[in-house]
């Protein structure tokens, strides 16, 4: 085992290695043993590096300034296997979702072409690229840089500010926002350092940027500032410092180009785009699905979405005067909505929809379904998502990022994000697709499911997974039970410690009359446990119909009312398969 | 590569929303287009997807055990990979995908060696197949030995972690870490001899305690 480790360690002599080469031949126990430590250490390898798919762009945005900074990263022919893009490009999507997704590990370098067709590589985070650049560059803090990258601002909204101002607000969302590890709080500074102020003043404005991106973390903010600003991010033991970038640009436009699957890419647009709702019904039954999604540690903005998503779109079968008429189905109760447009996709089996509120706001829906002739969708089950989850939907939130949107093109065949523009440009697109990419696994997704009974009527059809069948009548019994019994559920620990929790005396859901409060939301190392009450009636006065639950992560729990069934999901947001 | 399902496959989004190509359907409104929703994967690449990202973990480490070299290893990886994807038509769906993933990083690497001959592997063909041999037999505990690996970093003081995470985060030497650490090359080599033990053993223990019926 000794020479095993040694040779992990790489200071096994030669010689040695060549008799534990033969031994390997010879031992089949030992060469069991070099499975399993050579196992052992790529799973250390992927579970130690922090780069989960949210920081491939952050990484490769650091290579990018690292290889413009040092000589020798500049004109570097490609050291490596270098393949036409074409080729390489299905592949370049499969490794670009795997490669972070599972493992964890780092992304291999950018590839840029420049418009004459010369390739250049990006410099890998090597130990000799490491150790080079530690000279020519002030020592990074690595635990405040993972102490930055840990922290999660839920939702920035910072738009078109200036630097130091933007800086100063960061700044109080550290002070003041909760920390995974609170013995490892401390104040920071953002700073600019004077010399990159007086270059301001002497241009006489300073530069106004914008973080605008909801569930990144504070190191991603602040790379946004410094793209668009044209500055640096030095960590430092106190926080960081936003210098200069003293690397000079290369002439002319480049072309970079970032692996991103279509899923990726639509979550990512989704979260960006104000947040990530979808609902779904079967007209045919009386129940309503729907999930949303929070950024980490938002809390305080639950309750009313809730509500409204739950007073807006029940839906029943059946006409009513107020009920807005689809192919189909009907919306029934939807107050907010006047009139429906849809549109159909009879090749791709969208239905496109357009709504028009009362106060005459327009609303827009996509509705899947994986069918191609619309006329037989009576009785199937519709997914809603918001407009926002369309590509297009990011282009808006690009521009206030100071990039034109038109710079950027998305192939969905091979999977390949292009952008083309100069360097500093590329750097303002390196850094924005990196939080966009942390945007879109941080946070997470409350899924619900409401279910309505008639008197005697059996509801094991709905249901979500995992739940056995029970009738209406059975749910209730148990209801009944619960009474004057809090009904508690061990719970798990949460994959994501930056889960947000709500907090207690929100009510997470109102419907038919029915709410959901929360009573207490604990953190206690790696558990999360929330208590929820549900009542009947939220306006009864007695207020006797009372039960404790708590949500398992991941899983479904069941709120039993005397006419309805509930069931609450919370989850960490991911990016869909 | 498999044909692209509906008339969208490779078409290009510009980021204003707007498809570079417009698919002409009928009935379909220049707003409505804005909505459209990226297509899901070929069904090659569904298929392959999740087989490639289940075993690319021991693929790697596999590939990690016979070279050294980091650039080098990552360049097989990423041969192999292309190979896999090229070749994924003639794989045996009855057989472990790991396995013949494995199999093809073993030809590559003894290849690379045998056509260059400065290529960093220290092994014979036959050890090679040893070792090949040894990730097959215990190719099930991969996954439970990998969850239980989690689980047993996280009572790890922040010392050793840090040096952890230098050694395979940032994937630096024994004497780069000394140099960062404050110590000397060989503390931190025992260390990390150290800790990979006591991680082994807490291994083996939540394994033998998770196979308790």
């Amino acid at each position: 085992m000794d020479r095993i480790d040694r040779y992990l360690n790489g200071t096994l002599a030669p010689e040695e290695t060549q008799r534990l080469a033969q031994d390997l031949l010879n031992d089949p126990g030992l060469a069991d043993q070099f499975a399993d430590a050579t196992r052992l250490e790529e799973n250390l390898r992927s579970l130690m590096s922090e780069s989960g798919r949210g920081q491939l762009f952050a990484r490769r945005f650091d290579r990018a300034e690292r290889s413009l900074a040092t000589p020798r990263g500049r004109g570097k022919p490609p050291s490596r296997i270098a393949r036409p893009l074409s080729a390489a490009a299905a592949l370049a999507a499969i490794l670009a979702v795997g490669y972070a997704a599972w493992s964890g590990k780092p992304p291999q370098p950018a590839t840029a072409v420049t418009r004459h067709g010369r390739v250049t590589q990006g410099q890998g985070a090597d130990s000799a690229d490491l150790s080079s650049s530690a000279h020519a560059r002030p020592r990074v803090a690595t635990g405040m840089k993972r102490r930055l990258e840990n922290f999660i601002v839920p939702d920035p909204s910072l738009v078109t500010s200036p630097v130091s101002a933007v800086l100063t607000a960061l700044e109080n969302q550290w002070n003041t926002l909760p920390h995974r590890e609170p013995a490892e709080y401390r104040t920071v500074r953002f700073v600019v350092p004077d010399e990159v102020r007086e270059a301001w003043e002497t241009a006489g404005e300073e530069p106004l940027v914008s973080v605008d991106i909801p569930g990144i973390s504070m190191m991603a903010c602040l790379n946004l500032v410094a793209a668009q600003a044209g500055l640096v991010v030095e960590t430092t033991d106190s926080g960081a410092v936003l210098t200069g970038n003293n690397a000079p640009a290369p002439p002319g436009e480049r072309m970079w180009t970032f692996p991103m699957s279509t899923a990726e890419l639509a979550a990512c647009s989704r979260r960006i785009s104000g947040g990530e709702r979808s609902r779904s019904f079967e007209p045919g039954a009386e129940h309503l699905v729907w999930s949303s999604y929070y950024p980490g540690r938002l809390t305080s903005d639950i309750h009313g979405d809730m509500d409204r998503l739950a007073e807006t779109f029940a839906a029943a079968k059946g006409s009513g005067s107020d009920g807005v008429e689809l192919p189909g189905f009907q919306l029934k109760n939807a107050p907010e909505i006047s009139e429906v447009a849809g549109t159909a996709d009879p090749v791709n089996g969208e239905l496109l929809t357009e709504a028009a509120t009362d106060t005459g706001e327009t609303v827009d829906f996509l509705a899947m379904e994986d069918r191609q002739d619309l006329t037989e969708i009576s009785g199937k089950a519709y997914n809603y998502f918001q407009a926002g989850d369309s590509v297009g939907a990011m282009g808006s939130s690009l521009e206030k990022h100071g990039i034109n949107p038109l710079c950027l093109d998305f192939d969905e065949t091979s999977e390949i994000l292009t952008a083309r523009g100069t360097v500093p440009d590329l750097r303002k697109v390196s850094a924005f697709l990196a939080a966009a990419r942390q945007s879109a696994t941080s946070g997470i997704s409350v899924e619900g499911m409401l279910v309505r009974y008639a008197s005697g009527r059996e509801g094991s059809a709905v249901r979500p997974p995992g739940i056995a069948p029970v009738s209406a009548a059975d749910y209730r019994s148990e209801w009944l039970s619960l009474r004057g019994s809090p009904h508690s559920v061990e719970v798990e620990k949460f994959p994501r410690e930056e889960v947000a929790v709500p907090n207690a005396g929100v009510s997470l859901h109102a419907a038919g009359g029915s709410c959901i409060t929360v009573i207490s939301a604990a953190r206690s190392g790696e558990l999360i446990q929330v208590k929820l009450r549900a009542r009947a009636r939220a306006d009864e006065e007695s207020g006797a119909l009372e039960s404790e639950v708590s949500i398992a992560p991941g899983g479904w729990i069941r709120i039993d009312l005397p006419d309805e069934t509930q069931f609450l999901r919370v989850r960490p947001a991911a990016v869909p398969g | 590569m498999a044909a692209p399902r509906g008339p969208d496959r490779g078409r290009e989004t510009n980021f204003s929303g707007i498809p570079s190509q417009i698919s002409g359907l009928p009935g379909e409104s220049d707003r409505s287009r804005e909505f459209r929703r990226p297509h899901s994967a070929m069904p090659r690449q569904t298929e392959f997807l999740p087989l490639f990202l289940a075993s690319q973990g021991d693929l790697r480490a596999f590939i990690g055990a016979l070279v050294r070299d980091p650039a080098v290893r990552e360049d097989i990886f990423q041969n192999v990979a292309l190979t896999l994807w090229e070749s994924f038509d003639r794989f045996d769906r009855t057989r472990s995908f790991g396995a013949w993933a494995r199999g093809i990083a073993a030809r590559k690497v003894i290849h690379e060696h045998r056509r260059n001959a400065r290529f960093p592997l220290v092994f014979s063909p036959e050890a090679v197949q040893a070792v090949l041999d040894a990730y097959d037999r215990s190719e099930a505990t991969a996954s439970p030995r990998r969850i239980a690996l989690e689980e047993c970093l996280r009572p790890l003081p922040a010392g050793t972690r840090t040096v952890l995470a230098l050694r395979y985060e940032d994937g630096l030497s024994g004497e780069s870490i000394a140099v960062r650490t404050g110590s000397t090359a060989d503390a931190v080599y025992q260390l990390l001899s150290r800790t990979r033990a006591a991680l082994a053993e807490c291994i083996r223990r939540r394994l033998r305690i998770s196979a308790q019926p």
